[in-house]
């Protein structure tokens, strides 16, 4: 007989042995000190979910817990809600690098939510995002001269920079070698909500890639009162006119909420340029959102209405 | 001396978080011999006070099975105090009868304890000794060895404690 065996796990016991059976006179009381694996086994899914609320409550970044808790919702036959949870671990497993997790959890939650078009646009994301995985890591290294390390960004936090970063057109018409050379020179900057970026008629020579976060533009009418004009987000750039034509900020812009932003100056669009084998295409990827050009032209229209 | 049922998950005891035994009298020694014989007769190398259903903190270990007189000790109030290096090998538990899998535990443990008298001893165990300890503590702590496996096997056993659990409601 192997030693695992000793330890009891070929042996069946006798059926007559019942639970709660008492062998001491504390023994039969009933005591409720189940793990919550042990509650999802016994299909005491109810039960499951409040622990686990609670839990993730102390810690929302618990992965594992929001992934049980995904099981306990299957337990219950609340798909909706278990796609939920599939879906936030999905998208912190892809910002962390690990698509393939990512795309394996959000493959399941398709299974429970067949209709769910999302689902399979959130899947091909994340396969764009893994394919570009070359670009990611020389993309990772020009974030972290961005100022990263000085702005003491953690490996894992430069990760999430990029995942907001993947998809916005700097980066899809940018190859590798230019994505480096232009985050190297930018600077990483975080503002507070309500913070200022740039004032009207300013001629401050700097451009913001926006990360993460929500940027508003807006003019004073007459009388004073704020007029809200356009937002910005992930992937927008703001600031080309007056960086590369030399031109005037042509609204407010305002931190709608934490940003974090890419700024590139003067000093660096030169560092840019100084052995750049395409400038052509560079300095053309950096204008063609033209943001600054159709918010000007649209104050313009405002102003003469 | 007698043979003691042995508690099956889901029972809920095998989750309690055992109490010190303060008391060193006749009752714990005849208690102990009830469970050295319920272990030899099961038969099992290791066996937990929650197992038959005590909420103190009482184990006993017996690698030989009853062979040697020498391999037997029976633990009051045990804890790890130190350990050492890793290894991990297939494990069962006469709780969850049917469910055996691999589990990593200490090379090496250093086990402090009390014997029947109350009088503090310190074991030093290797290998298949120190997972027995490690093992018979853990249940002291409301532990099962099945909460040490992740990923794949986890989900495995899941199923496998989910097949138990039935197989208990059926019975009791």
């Amino acid at each position: 007989m192997g030693i695992k065996n000793w330890f009891g796990g070929g042996a069946k016991q006798d059926p007559g042995q019942k639970p709660g059976q008492p062998g001491h006179p504390k023994a039969g009381r009933k005591e409720e000190n189940y793990t919550i694996d042990d509650l999802i086994v016994l299909e005491r899914y109810d039960e499951a979910v409040e622990h686990l609320k609670s839990k993730i409550k102390l810690n929302p970044n618990d992965l594992h817990m929001h992934l049980k808790l995904a099981e306990a919702y299957i337990g219950l036959k609340q798909y909706d809600r278990a796609v939920d949870e599939f879906g936030y671990v999905a998208e912190e497993y892809a910002q962390d690098g690990f698509y393939e997790k990512g795309i394996a959890l959000l493959s399941k939650a398709q299974k429970l939510a067949p209709m769910d078009q999302s689902l399979r646009f959130r899947i091909e994301r994340i396969q764009r995002e893994k394919s570009m995985e070359n670009v990611r890591a020389i993309a990772l290294e020009g974030l972290r001269q961005a100022g990263g390390e000085k702005a003491s960004t953690s490996a894992v936090e430069l990760k999430r920079l990029w995942h907001y970063l993947a998809t916005s057109s700097v980066v899809q018409h940018l190859n590798g070698d230019q994505i480096k050379r232009l985050f190297s020179s930018m600077e990483l900057v975080r503002a507070d909500k309500d913070a200022i970026l740039a004032e009207e008629g300013s001629r401050e020579s700097f451009l913001l890639l926006i990360v993460n976060g929500v940027v508003e533009a807006y003019f004073h009418q007459e009388g004073g009162k704020e007029m809200t004009m356009r937002t910005y987000t992930s992937g927008d750039i703001i600031g080309e006119g007056p960086l590369l034509e030399r031109g005037a900020w042509p609204a407010h812009f305002r931190a709608q909420e934490p940003v974090v932003a890419l700024k590139l100056t003067r000093e660096g669009l030169e560092k840019t340029l100084v052995g750049n084998p395409d400038p052509r295409n560079f300095l053309e990827v950096l204008r063609e959102q033209h943001n600054d050009r159709d918010l000007a032209a649209t104050l313009r229209r405002l102003r003469t209405a | 001396m007698a043979i003691l049922p042995i508690r099956i998950y889901p029972d809920p005891v095998l989750r309690v978080k055992c109490r010190d035994v303060t008391e060193f009298d006749e009752k714990l020694r005849r208690t102990a011999a009830d469970m050295v014989q319920t272990m030899h007769a099961a038969p099992g190398v290791g066996l937990a006070a929650p197992q038959v259903g005590f909420d103190f903190r009482l184990a006993v270990i017996d690698l030989s099975v009853g062979e040697d007189p020498q391999q037997l000790y029976v633990i009051v109030n045990p804890e790890v105090a130190a350990r050492e290096g890793a290894e991990t090998a297939e494990e069962g538990c006469l709780s969850l009868p049917g469910i055996t899998d691999k589990v990593e535990r200490p090379t090496l443990v250093t086990v402090k304890a009390q014997d029947l008298q109350g009088k503090p001893v310190e074991i030093r165990a290797e290998g298949w000794l120190a997972r027995a300890f490690c093992h018979e503590i853990d249940h002291l702590n409301g532990v099962l060895f099945t909460d040490h496996l992740r990923g794949l096997r986890k989900e495995r056993v899941k199923r496998q404690l989910k097949r138990l659990a039935a197989e208990q409601e059926v019975t009791a």
